[in-house]
């Protein structure tokens, strides 16, 4: 896996979201990204996801420029992402959330087939139980689970989670920090958005930070904690 | 490169969901057997009249169950189901009239010219959020109203079309034409059934759901929403078609407004995330309409209510939560709570 973000801008109206943007993920490596509100990290996620269409700038993934192409086109190229509030489709069962993705990428190999790779997925969750229950009633840890999920049967390189631990049972967060531990175990690569400074201080072994669009530090946690320009833009906050 | 997923070896256990499900799904068999043998022996009892409203039903049925595959299943509020349904009906009356074709040919290339029409809307504005298709459609609807009352030369305008009629000149009866709009209804309905549950109707109801996290899950939306618009345009087409070489006669006034109004009525009334309730919503309200004729215009007042009624307390129509009970139909109890709570 290869990612290679380069010179990257995107404008609303006079706001200017990402300026001139680089960044480079490459093998399966798992990166923090974190920065204040505002700071353009979601807006990141989403030019990368296909969502919005960056003004400049360049976004290869595995030799290929996906910059221009749509969300459901990115996919394609091995690149899941989740939001940051779960988007899971409240008003069909968990089941069938897990066999949109598979069956729009996938068709040829068949509905059976695919629901066979949910159950596993679900075991994998520990949530084959609620099969047959629609997304709605899931708690809200439960449908970040969910979209995570959605992300295994795709079965992507690079894995774009945004506030994977926002909103959630202190206990499923420690699940789902096990599960994405797991999963990097097993060569997927993370691009992770969180504002939870435990889990990805914990988590990552390489943190970006943004600000106002730019990024201001990259590199070992341990050092982007010290960084000055870090402090002054969020962690000084807390004074 | 695959995740490792830790897989279970003991065999999963069936649960109950699913095996009522299957009883359920029995239960279906039976209920639509019971309905079909009904409907099929109707006219050995009823008399001409009534059996021209059941006709009239049907072709309301149809229409009102193809545009809940729409709005119900693929989100996309359309007023222009009614127009579609006239091009379907003006192509076969137009290519009878100039050019001799038969009904059926003319039935066939009129479902054909709506789907193409649908096409051309669709690419056009089903890109756009579902407000601009609402008010698309209506202006589409209108524009083409008064093209056909305009074009006196070609359409007849005001002054009515005359279609052949399907069987003939000959053929009085309308027994040929209750089973021929009741099989159309039965084969219309199997089509939106069997599609609605097929990985189209999947990634349609996803696209309803969030379109932005559909396109991230992989599926075109457009793509989807403008193949849903193509088909639900061809089956209104068709029940055209079909209706215009039963009354044998088409004005522009089949396509205004309210008549559109009329079946999304019925549509929500009966139930517009079911294609069965809204089908039984058709029926039962053209029906409903004809037992209370002599309320004259009150009528239109009692079915707002209804309407207004159902829009407040029971988002999911009147229908289909009874069919829900009574025979495990329609979608289940807690979408009709979310339904209500949602707004959706």
């Amino acid at each position: 896996m290869e990612l290679e973000i380069r010179d990257l801008v995107k404008r609303f109206g006079g706001i200017q979201a990402l300026n001139r943007v680089s960044l480079h993920l490459s093998g399966d490596e798992l990166v923090g990204l974190i920065g204040p509100n505002g700071s353009g990290k979601t807006t990141l996620v989403n030019t990368i996801g296909g969502i919005y269409r960056p003004e400049e700038g360049k976004i290869m993934f595995n030799s290929k420029d996906i910059a221009h192409l749509k969300a459901n086109e990115v996919v394609r190229h091995g690149i899941g992402r989740t939001f940051q509030v779960t988007r899971a489709f409240r008003r069909m069962t968990v089941m069938e959330n897990l066999l949109v993705p598979a069956l729009a990428l996938h068709p040829e190999k068949g509905r059976r087939a695919w629901e066979e790779r949910a159950r596993e997925v679900l075991d994998f969750l520990t949530m084959d139980h609620l099969r047959n229950d629609y997304a709605r009633s899931l708690s809200g840890g439960q449908q970040k689970l969910l979209e995570l999920g959605q992300l295994l049967m795709t079965d992507p390189d690079l894995l774009l989670l945004d506030e994977p631990f926002a909103g959630v049972h202190p206990k499923l967060m420690d699940t789902i920090f096990e599960y994405i531990t797991t999963l990097h175990a097993q060569g997927k690569a993370f691009l992770i958005i969180s504002h939870d400074m435990t889990s990805i201080f914990t988590l990552s072994k390489r943190l970006v930070v943004l600000n106002y669009g730019n990024i201001i530090a990259d590199g070992d946690p341990e050092v982007v904690k010290h960084d000055e320009r870090v402090i002054e833009a969020y962690l000084g906050e807390e004074d | 490169m695959t995740v490792n997923i830790p897989s279970t070896t003991e065999p999963r256990p069936r649960s109950g969901k699913s095996a009522k499900r299957r009883f359920w799904f029995r239960t279906d068999l039976v209920v639509a057997l019971v309905a079909l043998v009904i409907t099929l022996l109707v006219p050995l009892f009823v008399q001409t009249y009534w059996l021209h409203v059941l006709i009239v039903a049907y072709f309301y049925a149809i229409l009102a169950s193809s545009w809940s595959l729409l709005a119900g299943y693929g989100g996309q509020f359309s007023f222009g189901h009614m127009a579609f349904m006239a091009i379907g009906g003006y192509t076969s009356g137009l290519l009878g009239r100039f050019v001799n074709l038969p009904p059926l040919p003319g039935i066939l290339l009129g479902t054909l010219a709506a789907g193409l029409a649908g096409w051309a809307i669709g690419a056009l504005c089903l890109r756009f959020k579902a407000s601009y298709l609402a008010l698309f459609t209506i202006a589409f609807s209108e524009i083409l109203r008064t093209l056909i009352r305009g074009e006196t030369q070609i359409t007849r305008g005001d002054h009515g079309l005359h279609v052949a009629p399907l069987f003939g000149e000959g053929v009085i009866s309308r027994i040929p034409y209750y089973y021929t709009m009741l099989a159309v209804l039965v084969a219309c309905l199997l089509f939106m059934y069997w599609l609605a549950n097929s990985r189209v109707g999947m990634f349609l109801r996803a696209v309803r759901e969030d379109e932005e996290a559909a396109a991230a899950r992989g599926v075109n939306i457009v793509h989807y929403k403008v193949l849903a618009f193509v088909i639900t345009s061809m089956i209104a087409g068709l029940a055209g078609g079909f209706f215009a070489h039963y009354i044998t006669i088409l004005t522009p006034n089949i396509m205004i407004i309210p008549q559109m109004g009329l079946v999304i009525a019925m549509a929500i009334i009966g139930g517009v995330e079911s294609l069965i309730s809204a089908a039984f919503g058709g029926m039962i309200i053209q029906i409903g309409l004809e037992v209370l004729r002599e309320f004259g215009a009150w009528r239109m007042v009692i079915f707002g209510g209804l309407l207004v009624i159902t829009l407040r307390f029971a988002r999911n129509g009147l229908l289909a939560p009874l069919f829900q009970r009574l025979f495990g139909l329609g979608p289940r109890a807690e979408l009709r709570e979310e339904a209500t709570t949602d707004g959706a």
